[in-house]
């Protein structure tokens, strides 16, 4: 351990004006003393504190952080600290996750009356740095200029946790990729095409967004099926593996006027998602559901076609099936992934984490794919302030990875076609799977299920948890 | 130039030497869930005829990152870093061994963008000192479809040295075909003795030939059929506002994998970052799929959805830089096509207008 | 480029005991953007303030920060001087190294270094500040008051005398609510209807007013000063203009029920008026007991109305108006019957609650005042009261107290005690809370003078037996079982909010988890209400007698005539703003706003075709508090005062 680094550890403090600031005025005025190492900024709000500024405080190297606002109720603007209540809750979770030391980042409740609370939570917090013994925290290694940038410290090298789970996942693909009875994939294709060709003909819908074959004989493309006279070029089969309706969203397809989109049951709950956002109309969208017994991608099953357990779309205005389909494995290889990572050390998770995001290349192709990814401008695009680095470095990818997993939360429908484009393979199918179980635990929300229900990070409960607040 | 038959343990002792002076060398190399180029340290960390990296050594030409400039801010006085600077012995030398020749190919590419005033002088510090091996093509992909674009499994397009196996008759061991084609190759191979074959006899260029098409024929049925792509690139310009480039670019969803994993993809970016006091401005791979790329401050898009945008791609390798250069800014390596979120196929949309 | 001047203050002794004040300022002028940095013993002093103003003009500077106290000690102070200065008081500053640093540290070394980082993030922040002007929002000067009891109408009446335009409106056919129903008040024993009548009457003539009764409100939109609201009157079948009140329609109405306003006491018709002093003195026809209006059944009514003022098609009616302040006076109700069961209540008719008693003591109620069991009609010669039923009791009621109870109970005894000269009267009571002017003199005189029995303890149960009511309970004061054979029990039932209808959400105002409706500030700020230009009067905050409603309906008046007597409502400038070029429309802001203050913009092209829908920040209503901004995942709303850019160099320069 390094004493001297003890000493000058900095701990950034994200306050609210009315509760915590006040608070640590009333310690002032009662001349209690506490440690130096605290630095302290004001929001109005903890309402405003968002968690991309956490991520930041610790890309600029300070040691903690700590968050504090009024107790809940006490809110000058009466609700502020119940949405930050829920966001700190699952912000914490996927910082526990990715493997940082959680004695560097507290959230504490401390009103304008309790100066004396306010210097404990600062003794508390800083003791708590202090007692790491890693001397200088090192968020994500800073940008080299001999290695282009690129973090050579964990770049390919494959830890432990990463080669178990890669055998965990060919393991359960190697168990369950056993043919599936895709013999009705024909009489599917023919009915899609009849019911495509009607609505187009009828002018129910004016386009539909479906799937074509591929010069490939394994893999199927998109189409966006305008004419009646094409609708042979539609097919159903075990390739379709895209969720469509990330389409839906896109300016041009809008303009198309009324669409009806080819849907797997996983990608329909994405479709509830778009409404609860006010991105699309439930009326200006014609769903056809379609039997899915399972898709493939290079001969291989794909993991979350392991764990559906619905295989009926959740919303739909047409469902082409064939008959009822037996199986569900309901084995779920990503929750087996989580548990193997949630069981290892602080370090091994820090480690794996790391090399994953090491090897993103910022291709954005899992945003690109992503229903949910439809801000007209990402916030890694944004540069005044530039929140994420737009760079591949280590801190950049550590971020911007991160963030978007945040952004997701609540969200992600876990079609996985982030982790399916990703050309560098990163395991982005266990990061969002863990938020979503973590909402599903705390929030007892589920994305995709309901429209009526409101998104977990826009609504709050007076009695939400808050046992990791001090 | 100069072409002559080695046996491969002969080679390998020729690029451990190389190992030994402390030249970075870098192969094709599988790294669990992906393969790159990567550096290695010892010959044994080597394996021969690997199959094709997932990315292309562009990277190692043309960083995805690169900082071309930093500065500190004092008192309001800007303070440069003045260790930061590109010239040929700013860098080390770096061979890249084992390359298919799509890759290789893709340096004349790059060297045109990179090379022509003004010269960028990040890429030419480190292209002065990089030596390309190439090695025929063992592995091709079902993508592939490099005969389209005037090139092969043996073209030697790029290389300064080019392997080509031969196929084995003897109980001799492997040989390879060594052929040099540039002065940059002359020179290593006279700075590092290489073990040539002592039975060998003068190779005619008959002979070399012959060994290529052997080669060639013996993958060629593996990737996509040959078509011209390097001609009648006017058809392309003339279909500039056909119909099907709707059809096809309204699926395209934007993202850049198709730009970051082609070998001859050239667009950067310069964005300032900061970080801990200091300043950077750094050359970012950039991708004509994004939105943002002919995003105008004033808030128009000249290319304003994916239509135009993936339209642009394939006319600026097809077109427009065929009629500067004279050749495809494409290698035919397929990449695009393989990593393509919906399975957009390069080959499938050139093929539309011969 | 910034021109920063920055300011310290020693504080006497309190900054400059552990901060090294020269070091200080001579560390701060390095830092970039910094043109001037100097110190001063008390910079809030006059001296103090005059060096900023002279340094702003002398030295040309774009931003001041004041490295001394909390900001929520000075902002204000030094805010005000830059702007005396000509410079926006937004581009004021001030970094705290008093409370957050001198006051808490010893090491002088240390303390000075953090000082310098505590200025220098002030510093770096500032630079991105933004001039801001205060928000100027116009006022309609009228005003709306909901629920038409003794609060609404004071209210009413106060902002009608001071010269303001009023709507009143009334859930209940009559104006008056529940004090209309009461006898005596305590502790003077003033007749209820006698104070209040001439009160109802005022408002049903004063010009200023205007009251609708039987309506309630449907729909509010707007903020403070332009509210648009939707009144939804319901339809009493009798035109109200032309009915005379002579009440011949009731006589030959063949319907007979019981009468709400005398809690069941009583009987009255279908068409009807709840009480002889109603306002207005109209009929009212109340559909669900009429025998049929769709078909018409009976017709009785219209045909004996020679006013003619009876209309059968009438249809609901829905009233908008602007109004720039809203008081909101809905009263309470008591604990429903259900919720009393161990004391028989609703099962027995014997057994009545405060409200019931009120009727029947009240002169014009529907005995005539005669005390008299309901069941037999003889006069009730023991009667037992009990105290904190459902209040006070979180199992089966409310933890909290009633408030009113303990007063009105020993006002019932006594009144009981002057109309049955030989009648016992019982009280079990938990503790006795008669704060109060006269208030404790009148408990005591209810316990000395009227020998009214006082059991501190709680009733358990009520048995009726053979036509009497045996109450059972215990006197803890002698740790004594009690049996009481009584003729009549009274509850004093618990005080409950009234069911809104959804009126909390309407008005984007918070009720508590008993359904009152929560105040901006407990002590300070007690009639308004988190939503701007809605206050509160009466028990729909929380129980209250007479006495303090009517104060807090002229306090909430009088907070109306406050917004209503300026010309325009000045707001702080830290409000949301959002980047249209970025905004994709979720409207997760939207839906977390605790203020109501964004909407759906649209977005259209040059053609007029919508391109998308934008959110839309009322500066007006906007309460700054930022959370819309976190859920902006694109950051494309940001919040003055606190932007992100503000936030980042704040967070980069801590490191």
């Amino acid at each position: 351990m390094n004493t001297q680094n003890q000493n000058n550890i900095k701990i950034a403090a994200f306050v609210c004006n009315w509760c915590s600031y006040a608070g640590a005025d009333s310690a002032g005025t009662s001349r209690l003393q506490y440690d130096d190492s605290i630095r302290i900024i004001r929001f109005p709000c903890t309402g405003r504190i968002d968690p991309i500024f956490i991520i930041k405080a610790f890309e600029t190297e300070v040691d903690g952080v700590l968050v504090s606002g009024c107790h809940p109720g006490d809110c000058h603007y009466s609700t502020g600290n119940f949405y930050a209540r829920r966001r700190f809750n699952v912000f914490r979770s996927l910082m526990e996750f990715i493997g940082l030391d959680l004695r560097r980042l507290h959230f504490s409740w401390v009103s304008a009356a309790e100066g004396a609370k306010w210097a404990n939570v600062v003794n508390k917090v800083s003791s708590e740095v202090k007692s790491i013994p890693n001397g200088k925290f090192k968020w994500a290694l800073t940008y080299h200029k001999k290695n282009n940038g690129q973090n050579t410290e964990h770049k390919n090298k494959k830890t432990e946790l990463s080669k178990k789970i890669k055998n965990l996942y060919e393991s359960f693909i190697k168990e369950y990729n056993k043919p599936f009875p895709y013999e009705k994939e024909n009489t599917l294709t023919e009915q899609l095409r009849t019911l495509a060709k009607n609505l187009l003909v009828n002018n129910k819908v004016n386009a539909i967004i479906g799937y074509k074959s591929s010069n490939f004989e394994k893999l199927t493309t998109p189409v966006v099926i305008t004419n009646p006279e094409s609708v042979n070029q539609l097919v159903w089969n075990r390739y379709c593996v895209n969720n469509l309706t990330s389409y839906l969203t896109r300016p041009k397809i809008k303009k198309l006027g009324k669409i009806g989109i080819v849907v797997k049951a996983c990608d329909s709950k994405s479709i509830i998602g778009l409404i609860q956002e006010n991105q699309i109309n439930r009326d200006d969208i014609f769903i056809i559901g379609i039997q899915c017994d399972g898709v493939l991608e290079n001969e291989k099953i794909l993991e979350k076609c392991l764990s559906c357990s619905n295989r009926i779309p959740v919303i739909k205005n047409e469902y082409i099936y064939d008959k009822e389909i037996e199986i569900k494995l309901n084995v779920n290889v990503i929750d087996e992934a989580i548990k193997l990572i949630e069981n290892s050390s602080i370090e091994e998770r820090w480690n794996f984490w790391q090399e994953e995001f090491s090897r993103c290349i910022r291709c954005y192709a899992c945003r690109t794919v992503c229903p949910f990814c439809y801000c007209e401008t990402c916030i890694t695009d944004k540069h005044r302030p530039q929140w994420i680095s737009p760079s591949a470095s280590p801190k950049g990818n550590f971020s911007w990875n991160l963030i978007r997993a945040f952004h997701l939360s609540g969200r992600c429908i876990g079609c996985n076609e982030c982790s399916r484009v990703c050309p560098v393979n990163i395991h982005l199918d266990i990061l969002n799977r863990k938020i979503a179980l973590e909402i599903k635990k705390e929030f007892e929300y589920e994305a995709g299920v309901s429209i009526d229900v409101s998104p977990p990070l826009t609504t709050y409960r007076p009695d939400d948890s808050q046992e990791f607040i001090l | 130039m100069k072409a002559f038959i080695v046996e491969e343990k002969n080679i390998l002792n020729w690029l451990s030497k190389l190992l030994q002076s402390n030249i970075k060398v870098y192969v094709p190399k599988n790294v669990e869930d992906y393969s790159s180029y990567e550096q290695i340290e010892q010959i044994e960390d080597l394996v021969l005829h690997q199959k094709r990296p997932e990315f292309s050594f562009k990277n190692i030409l043309f960083p995805q990152t690169e900082s071309v400039l930093e500065y500190t801010i004092e008192k309001n006085w800007v303070k440069t870093n003045p260790d930061l600077n590109y010239n040929s012995t700013s860098e080390e030398k770096t061979i890249i061994f084992g390359a298919p020749p799509c890759d290789c190919a893709s340096i004349i590419a790059l060297n045109h963008v990179f090379l022509s005033e003004p010269i960028d002088i990040f890429y030419k510090s480190k292209f002065d000192n990089v030596y390309i091996i190439g090695l025929a093509c063992t592995n091709p992909e079902p993508e592939c479809f490099c005969t389209s674009v005037g090139s092969s499994m043996t073209s030697t397009k790029g290389s300064d040295i080019f392997l080509t196996p031969l196929s084995s008759k003897s109980n001799s061991g492997k040989e390879y075909l060594v052929e040099v084609i540039t002065t940059k190759g002359m020179e290593l191979l006279k700075d590092y003795e290489l073990q040539v074959q002592k039975s060998n006899k003068k190779i005619t260029k008959n002979a070399i030939e012959e060994i290529k098409r052997k080669h060639d024929s013996k993958y060629e049925s593996q990737i996509l059929p040959k078509k011209d792509f390097t001609q009648n690139n006017q058809t392309l310009s003339e279909n500039f506002y056909s119909k099907d480039w709707e059809e096809i670019g309204i699926t395209c969803f934007g993202c850049g994998v198709c730009a970051y994993v082609c070998p001859t993809c050239t667009c950067y970016d310069l964005v300032d970052e900061y970080e801990s006091g200091c300043f950077r401005r750094c050359k970012n791979w950039d991708s004509c799929g994004f939105a943002n790329f002919t995003l105008h401050a004033s808030g128009h898009n000249p290319r304003p959805t994916q239509i135009e945008r993936y339209r642009q791609r394939i006319l600026h390798k097809f077109t427009y830089f065929t009629e500067q250069v004279g050749m495809t800014m494409c290698v035919g390596c397929g990449r695009c096509t393989k990593f393509c979120p919906v399975h957009k196929d390069i080959y499938e949309v050139r093929s539309r207008w011969i | 480029m910034a021109r920063i001047g920055v300011f310290v203050c020693h504080c006497g002794e309190n900054i400059a005991r552990t901060v090294d004040i020269e070091k200080l300022t001579q560390e701060i002028s390095n830092i970039s953007g910094v043109v001037y940095s100097n110190h001063y013993r008390y910079v809030c002093s006059d001296p103090g303030q005059k060096m900023i103003r002279d340094t702003i003009k002398e030295h040309n500077l774009t931003a001041v920060v004041v490295a001394a106290c909390s900001p929520l000690m000075h902002e204000v102070t030094f805010r005000r001087a830059a702007q005396e200065a000509g410079l926006n008081p937004y581009l004021v500053e001030m970094a705290n190294i008093r409370e957050h640093c001198s006051w808490v540290h010893q090491d002088k070394i240390r303390a000075t270094e953090k000082a310098k980082e505590i200025v220098k993030t002030i510093i770096d922040k500032i630079k991105f500040a933004r001039p801001l002007q205060t928000i100027q929002v116009p006022i309609t000067r009228r005003a709306l008051v909901i629920g038409g009891g003794v609060s609404g109408i004071q209210a009413a009446l106060d902002l009608a005398k001071s010269g303001f335009q009023v709507t009143l409106i009334e859930r209940q056919p009559s104006i008056g609510g529940n004090m209309a129903r009461l006898s005596e008040t305590f502790p003077t024993l003033d007749c209820s209807q006698c104070i209040l009548t001439p009160k109802m009457v005022e408002v049903n003539r004063h010009p200023n007013i205007e009251l609708i009764t039987y309506a309630e409100l449907e729909e509010v939109s707007g903020y403070v000063g332009n509210f648009k609201v939707k009144i939804k009157k319901k339809p009493r079948y009798v035109i109200e203009d032309l009915c005379t009140g002579c009440g011949d329609c009731a006589n030959v109405c063949p319907v007979s029920i019981p009468n709400e306003f005398d809690r069941g006491l009583s009987w009255r018709k279908a068409i009807y008026i709840p009480f002889p002093q109603a306002v207005p003195a109209v009929y009212t026809l109340d559909e669900k007991s009429c025998l049929g209006l769709n078909p018409l059944a009976c017709e009785r009514c219209s045909q004996i109305c020679t006013a003619k003022a009876i209309d059968y098609q009438q249809k609901p009616e829905i009233i908008e108006r602007e109004v720039g302040a809203i008081i909101v006076a809905t009263g309470y109700e008591l604990l429903p019957a259900e919720q009393a069961k161990e004391y028989g209540w609703g099962i027995h008719p014997d057994i009545m609650d405060g409200l019931e008693f009120e009727r029947m003591l009240s002169a014009s109620g529907p005995t005539n005042g005669v005390v008299k069991r309901p069941s037999d009609g003889k006069t009730p010669k023991n009667v037992v009261f009990i105290q904190c039923v459902g209040s006070r009791d979180p199992a089966r009621g409310v933890p909290y107290c009633s408030k009113i109870c303990c007063m009105y109970t020993a006002k019932h005894a006594l009144l009981y005690k002057h109309k049955v000269h030989d009648g016992n009267a019982y009280i079990f009571y938990m503790d006795i809370r008669a704060g109060g002017k006269g208030f404790e003199e009148f408990v005591t005189r209810v316990m000395e003078e009227e020998r009214v029995l006082y059991i501190r303890g709680r009733a358990s149960r009520v048995i009726p037996l053979n036509g009497k009511l045996i109450v059972q309970g215990i006197d803890t004061l002698s740790n004594q079982k009690i049996d009481i054979e009584a003729d009549l029990v009274v509850l004093a039932t618990s005080i409950v909010a009234t069911h809104q209808n959804g009126l909390d959400s309407k008005l984007k105002i918070t009720a508590d988890q008993f359904g009152f409706i929560k105040e901006a500030h407990p002590k300070l700020r007690p009639v308004e209400t988190m939503t701007a230009g809605v206050f509160l009067a009466g028990a729909v905050q929380a129980p209250k007698d007479i006495l303090e409603s009517v104060a807090q309906a002229s306090g909430a008046a009088s907070k109306v005539l406050e917004l209503f007597s300026k010309g325009m409502i000045e707001r702080e400038p830290i409000v949301a703003q959002v980047n249209e070029m970025t905004c994709s429309g979720c409207f997760d802001c939207l839906r977390i706003c605790p203020y109501g203050a964004i909407q759906k913009k649209e977005i259209k092209d040059k053609q007029g075709n919508i391109i998308k829908y934008v959110a839309n920040v009322n500066d007006a209503v906007c309460g700054g508090c930022g959370a819309c901004t976190v859920n902006c995942r694109n950051h494309s709303m940001d919040l003055f005062g606190f932007t992100d850019q503000e936030i980042y160099s704040e967070i980069i320069a801590i490191a």
